[in-house]
C-alpha cells in the first residue's frame, strides 16, 4: 500500500479520536491529539506539496525575469522536494532583494510589479495554509464511550 | 484531580526544596505532580502540597514553571516573577509570585513557582463561542486588564529592575529589531512575506508611545482563564512582559488568528467602540487608529517570529513537543496569510 496521504489521514484520525481520550489528564494525551492533528495536516499537504513548489518556482521566475533579475538555471537535479527546495529558496531570496529595490521607486511600472509581488504572496499563503482539522465530534463519543465504560 | 505523581525525582527535589524555603514549614511533601500540556514556553508543572506551619495542617496548590531545554520563546524567568508581582496590586487577576530560583541546582533548571488558580479554564483561541453567552463580558475585562497593566505606575513596578526602558519614540523600533533578529536567526527558509512587512513598518513609523508602560506581550485569549459564568479569574503566561507601547498589547489581543475569525469585534470579543472606550477609560491613554494600524501589523510579525524560533527548536531536535511542530507550520501559515491579506491590499494597483 503506497497511498501516504491516506494513510497519514487515518493514523492521525486514530491517535485524535481514539487514542488521546484514553490520556486524558495525562500529558502525553497532549503529545497524541497534537501529534495525530500534524498527521492528519501531512497527510493533506503531501499530495500537492511538490505541485505547490514548482508552480511557485515558475511564478517567482516569472517575477524576477519582469524585474531584470536573471534568475539563473534553476532546474533542479529531481522532482524530489529535498531538490526543490533549494531552488525554491534561492528564487525566493532573489525576490526579496527585487522587492526591496522597487520599493524604493516610484514609477508606475515599479508600482505594478510590487502589486504582482504581493499578490504572489497572496496566493502562496492560501495554498500553503492547511485546512484546520475539526474532531470535536468524534472525539467527544469516544470520551463519552470511555466514561460509560468506566462507570 | 488525581492523586498523580509524573516525575517522582522531581516531586521529591520540590518537597525538599519547599521545605528549605518556606519559613516554619515542616514535613512537606508533594502528594500530586503533574505537567501541564501546552506550557511550550516552559515545563508547567500542577503541584499539590501538603506540610505543617506549626501545628496546622496546610495544603495547597502551586504551579511550578521550569526552563526546558528549548521554547518557543526565550525569557527569563525573573522577569516573568517580576512582572506578576509589578501587577497584584492593580486590579488585575494573577496568580501569587511564590519563589524565584535561577541556579539548576535545586531542579536540575532555574525555575519560579506560583500559586495555583483554583477557578477557571483555560480557552481555545479558535473557538470563541465558548465564552457565550459572555463573550462581551469576557471581552470588556480583556480590554480593562490591558488598559490597566498600561496605567502601572512604573516607578513601583519591580520589572523596572530587570528589563530595559526604551525611548518613547524607540519602543517600535526596539520590539521590530529584536523580531526581526529572530526571524533572521532562525528561519530555515527565506521569510519574503515577514520581511516585506518589516520593511513596509520601518517605512511607516507609529507615533511615540503615549507612555511608557508593562506590556504583558502575550495577552490573548488563551492565555487567561475564565469561570464559564463570565469572570476572567487569571491572566497568565508573562514571560513576554516588558516595558513599551500600550498599543502593542491592545493590538496583539485583536490580531485575527485569535480573534476566532471575527473581526468585526475587537479580539472577536466586543465591539470596537466599546472596547476602546474600555481600554481608554482605563489606561488614561487616548486611541490612534495610526498606532493601533502600526502595532497590529507588527503583532503578526512578532507572531512569525515566535513561529519560526518554536519550528526551529523543533526541526534542531532541541525540543521535540509536537506544539512546537504545529506552532511553525499552522499558525505561522497562518500569520503569512493574514499578513499578505493586510498589506497587498495597500499595494494593490
Amino acid at each position: 500500500m503506497s497511498d501516504i496521504a491516506m494513510i497519514l489521514d487515518r493514523i492521525g484520525r486514530k491517535l485524535v479520536i481514539e487514542v488521546s481520550p484514553h490520556l486524558d489528564g495525562h500529558y502525553a494525551g497532549g503529545h497524541a491529539t497534537m501529534a495525530g492533528l500534524l498527521s492528519v495536516m501531512a497527510g493533506e499537504a503531501f499530495d500537492g506539496y511538490v505541485d505547490r513548489l514548482l508552480h511557485e518556482i515558475a511564478d517567482m521566475r516569472t517575477l524576477l525575469i519582469d524585474g531584470d533579475i536573471d534568475p539563473g538555471d534553476t532546474r533542479a537535479r529531481s522532482m524530489k522536494i529535498s531538490d526543490l527546495l533549494p531552488v525554491h529558496s534561492h528564487l525566493s531570496e532573489e525576490l526579496i532583494k527585487l522587492q526591496a529595490a522597487i520599493e524604493t521607486r516610484d514609477d508606475d511600472a515599479s508600482k505594478k510589479l510590487n502589486a504582482r509581488i504581493w499578490q504572489f504572496f497572496v496566493e502562496g499563503a492560501e495554498a500553503r495554509m492547511p485546512s484546520p482539522p475539526d474532531f470535536a465530534d468524534a472525539r467527544a463519543k469516544t470520551v463519552a464511550a470511555i466514561q460509560a465504560k468506566e462507570e | 484531580m488525581t492523586s498523580v505523581i509524573h516525575d517522582k525525582d522531581l516531586a521529591e527535589r520540590f518537597a525538599a526544596y519547599v521545605q528549605d524555603e518556606l519559613d516554619g514549614a515542616s514535613n512537606v511533601e508533594v502528594t500530586m505532580l503533574a505537567r501541564i500540556h501546552g506550557g511550550a514556553s516552559r515545563e508547567t508543572y500542577s503541584i499539590d502540597l501538603s506540610y505543617k506551619q506549626g501545628d496546622t495542617a496546610v495544603a495547597r496548590g502551586v504551579i511550578l514553571r521550569r526552563d526546558p531545554p528549548d521554547s518557543l520563546i526565550h525569557t527569563e524567568r525573573k522577569v516573568e516573577f517580576a512582572a506578576i508581582q509589578s501587577v497584584q496590586h492593580a486590579d488585575i487577576p494573577v496568580p501569587k509570585a511564590l519563589f524565584l530560583e535561577e541556579s539548576g541546582s535545586a531542579l536540575g533548571a532555574p525555575f519560579f513557582v506560583m500559586e495555583r488558580i483554583e477557578t477557571g479554564v483555560s480557552a481555545n483561541p479558535f473557538q470563541l463561542e465558548a465564552f457565550d453567552p459572555h463573550r462581551e463580558t469576557i471581552g470588556r475585562q480583556v480590554f480593562r486588564h490591558i488598559g490597566r497593566i498600561a496605567q502601572i505606575d512604573l516607578q513601583d513596578a519591580p520589572i523596572v529592575d530587570v528589563v530595559d526602558i526604551p525611548a518613547a519614540d524607540m519602543c517600535w523600533s526596539r520590539e521590530l529589531d529584536y523580531w526581526e533578529r529572530e526571524i533572521d536567526t532562525h528561519a530555515r527558509q527565506p521569510q519574503a512575506i515577514a520581511k516585506a512587512a518589516i520593511r513596509h513598518l520601518r517605512r511607516n513609523p507609529p507615533p511615540p508611545a503615549q507612555r511608557l508602560s508593562i506590556v504583558h506581550g502575550d495577552y490573548r485569549v488563551g492565555n487567561f482563564l475564565h469561570d464559564e459564568a463570565g469572570r476572567i479569574t487569571a491572566v497568565l503566561d508573562w514571560e513576554m512582559a516588558h516595558i513599551g507601547d500600550p498599543y502593542e498589547d491592545f493590538a496583539w489581543a485583536c490580531d485575527p488568528l485569535w480573534s476566532g475569525g471575527d473581526i468585526t469585534r475587537a479580539a472577536g470579543l466586543l465591539p470596537w467602540p466599546e472596547a476602546i472606550a474600555e481600554w481608554e477609560l482605563a489606561s488614561g491613554c487616548k486611541f490612534s487608529f495610526d498606532a493601533y494600524e502600526w502595532w497590529s501589523i507588527f503583532a503578526s510579525v512578532k507572531a512569525i517570529g515566535i513561529w519560526i524560533s518554536s519550528a526551529r527548536a523543533f526541526a534542531d531536535a532541541r525540543n521535540d513537543d509536537p506544539i512546537l511542530a504545529w506552532s511553525g507550520w499552522f499558525t505561522h501559515a497562518a500569520h503569512e496569510r493574514i499578513l499578505s491579506a493586510r498589506l497587498a491590499s495597500k499595494y494593490r494597483q
